[in-house]
């Protein structure tokens, strides 16, 4: 049937009809606006931060906000900080919660580069964890749960908003948002859990996600300086690199986790394509000739496993790569060789 | 910087209409109050120089925010060879089957097609209006809003619906 402008509009009419925001939409966007400003603080203000090294770990319960879901405390195991290390990493905090399905907050002052975050419930549960406005989750049960990494600036206090839900509820919060929509709108429920909060310089690979500085043990890449890094997820993207060797040659070292699978890359006219999933944490290295002193620009586009295999034949790197579904995230670094 | 009064009371009143709008830019209501939300956190930033008509201001980080997500992000959408089933003209609740035509095809456009559509025919904007909001001329959101217009009329799904209903 033919339709009419007005057709059009009614459609647009109906099918929004449908949806409210929520009661505390206003408070969700103070809370965001203050997440903003607290990180900005953070960053200028780190050098301050260092005074509150002395108070290592702290658990603060903040005030509710309008309407905001209601913050727990939990309980801090004080003896915690005596137990042994685990893997190689000093322990800082326990503390343990008996509501599921409600918020705490979590501050803590890292004393190493490297913090590891590890969760202990009661029942099959599903740990979110909210830092910077990124959304994760790990799994937690009987036999303990999955480990949160974080790269810690020692003296830095790191914060961040931790809520343990059902598993069989836990496919629901895909956003940030959806998770706040989810503990406001669910009464919590009576559960154990727990963290336990590591902190210090973490002898292992894994501790450390691709592009951040490393334990000795990691590949140097190159005794030369670093002319520039990027790091992004494997999208298919293309993205453009540009630097100014002050050598003949350049090195190149790319590291991929979680997926990020191979990197079609052209730099002065020739393509490459880097399978990087394999060598793990430790990165490829790639040696290439460059003109010296001259600005040079590298063109490179990372895939995740899923995708169908580059092949130099069909990749001609003129545009981002289409149909890719994102997975992995990857880190480049440029140095003079 | 304090939270200007006329900011909170913008927010309360214009929530329920701009959460509409977000939802028609990208069709899934968890992500339009995501939308939402981060467009009002930009404009509270902002909200010094957006002036007395906040309006304008909001639907044009609504919207460029948007095709900035629909850029990075994956939007879970697969084309699929096969058509969904489609509506029996007799059937007492085609109408109903016909709107659904009509808004699965509008879903297909161009995100900023259809962003042209929602700011002209939903939010019932002047054509200056809304090139104002999209930074473009008001030749082109003339252009924009005939091509997807025509691609409404030339619509797979709209087109087996109308051969269907003619037989």
């Amino acid at each position: 049937m033919p339709y009419s402008l007005e057709d059009l509009t009614e459609v647009m009419e109906d099918r929004s009809a449908a949806g409210s925001p929520p009661p505390d939409m206003l408070a969700q966007v103070r809370r965001r606006v203050a997440r903003g400003r607290r990180r900005r603080a953070a960053v200028a203000g780190s050098a301050l931060a260092v005074a509150a090294s002395f108070f290592a770990v702290r658990q603060v319960a903040q005030p509710p906000a309008d309407s905001a879901p209601q913050v727990m405390t939990g309980a801090v195991n004080d003896a915690f900080a005596t137990s042994p290390p685990k893997e190689g990493l000093d322990p800082v905090r326990e503390v343990s919660y008996s509501a599921v399905g409600r918020k705490a907050h979590v501050r803590f002052t890292p004393t190493g580069p490297s913090s590891m975050i590890t969760y202990w419930c009661s029942a099959r549960l599903r740990v979110f964890h909210v830092r910077n406005g990124l959304l994760s989750s790990a799994g937690c049960g009987k036999d303990g749960g999955g480990a949160s990494y974080l790269d810690t600036t020692p003296g830095v206090p790191v914060a961040f908003d931790v809520v343990a839900l059902p598993a069989a509820a836990a496919r629901e919060p895909m956003s940030v948002v959806g998770l706040d929509r989810y503990v406001t709108s669910h009464d919590p429920v009576a559960g154990t859990w727990r963290l336990q909060i590591y902190s210090g310089q973490c002898p292992l690979q894994k501790c450390y996600r691709p592009g951040s500085v490393g334990p000795s043990d990691l590949p140097r890449p190159a005794a030369g300086e670093r002319l520039t890094q990027r790091a992004g997820t494997a999208d298919g993207r293309l993205r453009r690199v540009a630097f100014t060797p002050s050598g003949a040659g350049v090195r190149l070292h790319l590291t991929c986790a979680d997926g990020a699978a191979s990197a079609l890359l052209r730099l002065s006219g020739r393509l490459k394509i880097l399978g990087c999933r394999a060598a793990g944490s430790r990165g490829v290295l790639l040696d290439e000739q460059v003109e010296p002193g001259r600005r040079t620009e590298l063109r490179m586009s990372v895939v995740p496993g899923s995708a169908v295999p580059l092949d130099s034949a069909d990749t001609s790197l003129d545009g981002d790569i289409k149909g890719i579904e994102p997975a992995g995230t990857w880190a480049l670094e440029v140095y003079d060789l | 910087m304090r939270e200007r009064p006329d900011y909170a009371v913008y927010v309360t009143e214009r929530s329920p209409r701009l959460l509409r709008t977000a939802y028609l830019l990208c069709r899934d209501w968890g992500q339009a109050e995501d939308l939402l939300q981060t467009a009002l956190v930009k404009a509270w930033r902002a909200w010094r120089r957006v002036g007395d008509d906040p309006d304008p201001y909001v639907y044009r980080i609504l919207v460029n925010t948007h095709l900035s997500w629909a850029k990075r992000r994956w939007r879970g959408e697969r084309p699929t060879g096969t058509p969904p089933d489609r509506c029996d003209p007799a059937d007492a609740i085609g109408a109903a089957e016909d709107k659904a035509v009509l808004w699965a095809a509008l879903g297909r456009l161009p995100h900023r097609q259809r962003a042209t559509l929602v700011l002209r025919y939903f939010e019932d904007l002047t054509e200056p209006q809304v090139a104002a909001i999209l930074g473009c001329s008001v030749g082109t959101v003339k252009s924009q809003t005939s091509k997807a217009l025509a691609k409404l009329r030339v619509d797979p799904g709209i087109l087996a619906g109308s051969a269907q209903g003619g037989e």
